[in-house]
C-alpha cells in the first residue's frame, strides 16, 4: 500500500492536475463571460495562441516577463475586439468569425515565429517565478498543491471567484445574462446590448490571453508553433460541462486533466500494458459518460449564437 | 454583401499565411546540368530542430558543394493531407529528386515513386518490403546512440531512476531510441530503474505538446528520476524543460540539442544524435554521380550515420574512467562485439 501511494504520489498528481487545468479554466471563464452575454466564442484557441506568442515576443524583446504578461492580455483583448466587431456589429455568424480567428492565429504566429524567433540565439527571459506564499505554503498537502505556484495559476484560482461574483452578484452580471437570454427584452429595459456584448467579448479575450501566457511565459519559457494544442476547444467543453458556471468549469477542467494524468501514470509509473490509444481517449470517454448520464441537461443561454440586430 | 466579402477576404488571407512555405535558392554557374532536389517535411516542419531540420542541413550542404550542381527547395507540410499534394508540386516542376522526411510520408512517397519512375525518391526513417528502383529508404540505427547515451546516464545517475519522455510508440525510431537508452543504462548500471512514457496519439498534438511533456518529466522526477531523456520533438523538449527547471540532468535527441536550447544548457549531459544530414547528402551525391542506390540504406556508427553528442558543460564533471567506458562501448558497438539488444 505504501509502495502504491509512493508510486501514485497523490500530492504531485493533484498539483499537476491543477497546473495543467490553468489554461482550460481561464479560457472557459472567458468563454463563459462571452456566452452569458449571447456571443459564442470558439476563437478561444486562437486567442490563447496569440497571447502565448505576443506575450513571449514582448518578453523576449524587452527581457521583461511582466511586460510580456501584460502584452499577452492586451493582445487577447485586441483579437477579441475583432471577434466583437465581426459578430456583434457586422452580425457575422459567430462560428464563422471564431473560425477565421483560429486559422489566422495559427498562420500569423507561425510566420512571425519563423521570421523573428526561430533562429534567435540569445536566451529567452525564462519563466515566471514560483511564489511560495508565506506560512500557507508550509501547510501539509494543501501547501504544495495550492500555495507554491506561479502567477498565472494563482490568477486562475482568484479569477474563478471574481467571474462568479461578477456574473451572479453584480448589476453588470444581471445585464450580461439578460443580453444572453433575451436581448430584445434587455434593450427594452434600457440596456445597451451591443455595449454589454462588446465588453464581455473583450473580457473573454483578456482571460484567454492570460491563458496563452501560461504556455509561453509560465510553463515553457519559449514560444513554439501551435503550442496550445487545441486546449481552447477542451475549455469550451469544460464550460458546457460546468453548465456555464465558474465553479463547474473548474471541476470539469480538473476532471479532464485528472483523467489525463491518471492515464499517463498508468503507463509511465505503474507500467500497465493497455493500448496507448485507450489511455489517450480516456478523458473524452469520461466526458461522454458524465455528460450523457451523471450530469443532467446543460442548458445554454437562450440567445447564444444569434446575432442581435438593434431595432 | 460587403460584410461577407470582408470575412471571406479574411479567411483567404488567413489560409494564405497558414500555407506559406520556405525555399532555399542558389545555383552554381559552372554546371552543365543542375539537379533540382525538393524536400517535403512532415508536420514537424523545419522548426522541429530535429530530423526535418537536419535533412535540410544535408540538402543545403549538397547545394553549397560546387562539385554537385544541386538546387534545393523545401515545402513544409502543415497537415497530414498535404503530403501527396506537396510531393506533386515538386513533380509538376520537374524535379530530379524528392527527399521526404518521416514515417508519416511512407505511403505517399511509395505511390509517387511508383507513378514517376523517372524521378528519384529518398525517404528518411522509413523502410518498405519491396522497393521500386528509384526509391531509397534511409534508416538510422537510433538504438546505438540511444544505448551510448543510456550507458552514460547509468553511470551518472545518483538515484538510479531515469525517465524517458517519448513521442508516438507507432513511430519505430522513437522506440529504438527508448529501448536502446534503457538497455544501455542497464548495461553500465544493473540497479537502474528506467521509466518511460509514450505520448498517446492525438493528431495535432503528436510530437508537439511541450506542456504535456514537461508534466511527464515532473512526474518522473517525483518518482526520483534525476536524468530525463526527451525523445519526441517538442513533446520531448518539454521533458527537457521540466528536467532543467527542477535542476536535473537531461539528454537531447537527433541533433546536438545543446546548441539549439541556450536556456537549457546546464542540464545537457549529451545528445543521442543521428546524422540525417550525412544520409541525405550521400543520397543526393549518389544521384549526381550516377551511383544511385535503391532499397534500404542503413546508417550506423560504422558509416558515420549516428553518433553520441559532445558532453559540453558536463565534460569536466564526467570522470575519465566513465569516458573510457563509453569509448569502449562505442568501439564494441562499431565492431559488432556488443549488441544493443534492440531488434529493429
Amino acid at each position: 500500500m505504501t509502495a502504491f501511494l509512493q508510486q501514485l504520489d497523490p500530492v504531485s498528481l493533484v498539483s499537476i492536475m491543477l497546473i495543467t487545468a490553468t489554461p482550460l479554466v481561464l479560457a472557459a471563464l472567458g468563454g463563459m463571460m462571452c456566452e452569458r452575454s449571447g456571443v459564442v466564442n470558439i476563437a478561444l484557441e486562437g486567442i490563447m495562441l496569440t497571447g502565448a506568442f505576443i506575450g513571449y515576443f514582448v518578453a523576449f524583446l524587452t527581457q521583461n516577463l511582466w511586460l510580456g504578461l501584460l502584452a499577452a492580455i492586451v493582445s487577447g483583448m485586441l483579437i477579441a475586439t475583432l471577434h466583437a466587431v465581426l459578430s456583434v456589429s457586422f452580425l457575422v455568424d459567430q462560428i464563422v468569425s471564431g473560425t477565421v480567428i483560429n486559422i489566422l492565429a495559427v498562420g500569423v504566429t507561425g510566420v512571425f515565429y519563423r521570421t523573428y524567433l526561430e533562429t534567435a540565439t540569445t536566451a529567452g527571459p525564462g519563466t515566471l517565478p514560483h511564489w511560495n506564499l508565506p506560512l500557507l505554503s508550509s501547510i501539509p498537502v494543501l501547501g504544495p498543491i495550492l500555495f507554491q505556484n506561479q502567477l498565472v495559476t494563482y490568477a486562475m484560482l482568484v479569477l474563478i471567484f471574481v467571474v462568479h461574483f461578477v456574473l451572479f452578484n453584480t448589476v453588470w452580471g444581471l445585464r450580461t445574462r439578460a443580453c444572453g437570454e433575451n436581448p430584445r427584452a434587455a434593450e427594452t429595459a434600457g440596456i445597451n446590448v451591443y455595449f454589454v456584448r462588446y465588453v464581455n467579448v473583450i473580457a473573454s479575450g483578456a482571460l484567454a490571453g492570460l491563458g496563452g501566457a501560461y504556455f509561453s511565459l509560465q510553463q515553457i519559457g519559449t514560444f513554439l508553433p501551435n503550442m496550445t494544442g487545441g486546449r481552447g476547444f477542451i475549455a469550451l467543453a469544460a464550460m458546457i460541462f460546468g453548465k456555464w458556471t465558474p465553479g463547474g468549469a473548474f471541476l470539469a477542467s480538473l476532471l479532464f486533466t485528472g483523467s489525463d494524468q491518471l492515464g499517463s501514470r498508468l503507463q509511465s509509473v505503474f507500467q500497465v500494458h493497455v493500448p496507448l490509444q485507450f489511455l489517450g481517449m480516456l478523458p473524452y470517454v469520461l466526458t461522454i459518460v458524465v455528460v450523457a448520464g451523471a450530469m443532467g441537461r446543460a442548458i445554454a443561454p437562450a440567445a447564444v449564437g444569434r446575432p442581435y440586430k438593434k431595432t | 454583401m460587403g460584410r461577407i466579402r470582408f470575412v471571406s477576404g479574411l479567411v483567404a488571407a488567413a489560409l494564405m499565411v497558414a500555407a506559406c512555405g520556405g525555399t532555399t535558392g542558389g545555383t552554381s554557374s559552372s554546371c552543365s546540368k543542375t539537379f533540382k532536389v525538393g524536400q517535403v517535411t512532415d508536420i514537424g516542419k523545419l522548426s522541429d530542430k530535429s530530423f526535418n531540420f537536419d535533412a535540410n542541413v544535408g540538402l543545403k550542404a549538397a547545394q553549397s558543394d560546387p562539385s554537385l550542381c544541386v538546387k534545393g527547395a523545401v515545402i513544409e507540410s502543415t497537415s497530414e493531407d498535404d503530403y501527396a499534394k506537396n510531393i506533386q508540386t515538386f513533380l509538376d516542376q520537374k524535379y530530379d529528386m524528392i527527399v521526404t522526411v518521416g514515417f508519416k510520408l511512407g505511403d505517399a512517397t511509395l505511390k509517387a515513386a511508383q507513378d514517376n519512375p523517372g524521378v528519384k525518391f529518398a525517404i528518411v526513417d522509413y523502410t518498405y518490403k519491396t522497393y521500386p528502383s528509384n526509391l531509397a529508404g534511409l534508416v538510422f540505427s537510433e538504438d546505438q546512440p540511444g544505448f551510448l547515451a543510456g550507458a552514460l546516464a547509468g553511470l551518472l545517475t545518483k538515484t538510479n531512476v531515469i525517465g524517458e519522455v517519448a513521442g508516438l510508440e507507432s513511430v519505430p525510431p522513437v522506440v529504438h531510441y527508448v529501448q536502446g537508452f534503457e538497455n544501455g543504462a542497464k548495461f553500465t548500471n544493473p540497479k537502474v530503474h528506467p521509466l518511460h512514457i509514450y505520448q498517446p496519439e492525438s493528431g495535432a498534438k503528436d510530437f508537439n505538446d511541450p506542456d504535456w511533456g514537461k508534466q511527464q518529466a515532473l512526474t518522473f522526477i517525483g518518482q526520483g528520476a534525476d536524468i530525463i531523456f526527451g525523445v519526441g520533438g517538442n513533446t520531448g523538449n518539454g521533458g527537457l524543460i521540466g528536467a532543467n527547471e527542477q535542476g536535473k540532468m537531461c539528454v537531447g535527441v537527433d541533433v546536438d540539442q545543446y546548441l539549439f536550447f541556450p536556456e537549457l544548457r546546464r542540464c545537457f549531459i549529451t545528445s543521442a544524435e543521428k546524422l540525417v544530414h550525412n544520409g541525405v547528402k550521400t543520397a543526393i551525391t549518389n544521384l549526381v554521380k550516377g551511383t544511385w542506390v535503391s532499397g534500404t540504406v542503413s546508417y550506423n556508427l560504422k558509416n558515420n550515420g549516428v553518433a553520441l553528442g559532445p558532453y559540453h558543460d558536463f565534460d569536466s564533471k564526467i570522470s575519465a574512467s566513465s569516458k573510457a567506458k563509453i569509448k569502449d562501448i562505442m568501439t564494441k558497438l562499431k565492431d559488432g562485439s556488443l549488441s544493443t539488444g534492440v531488434t529493429a
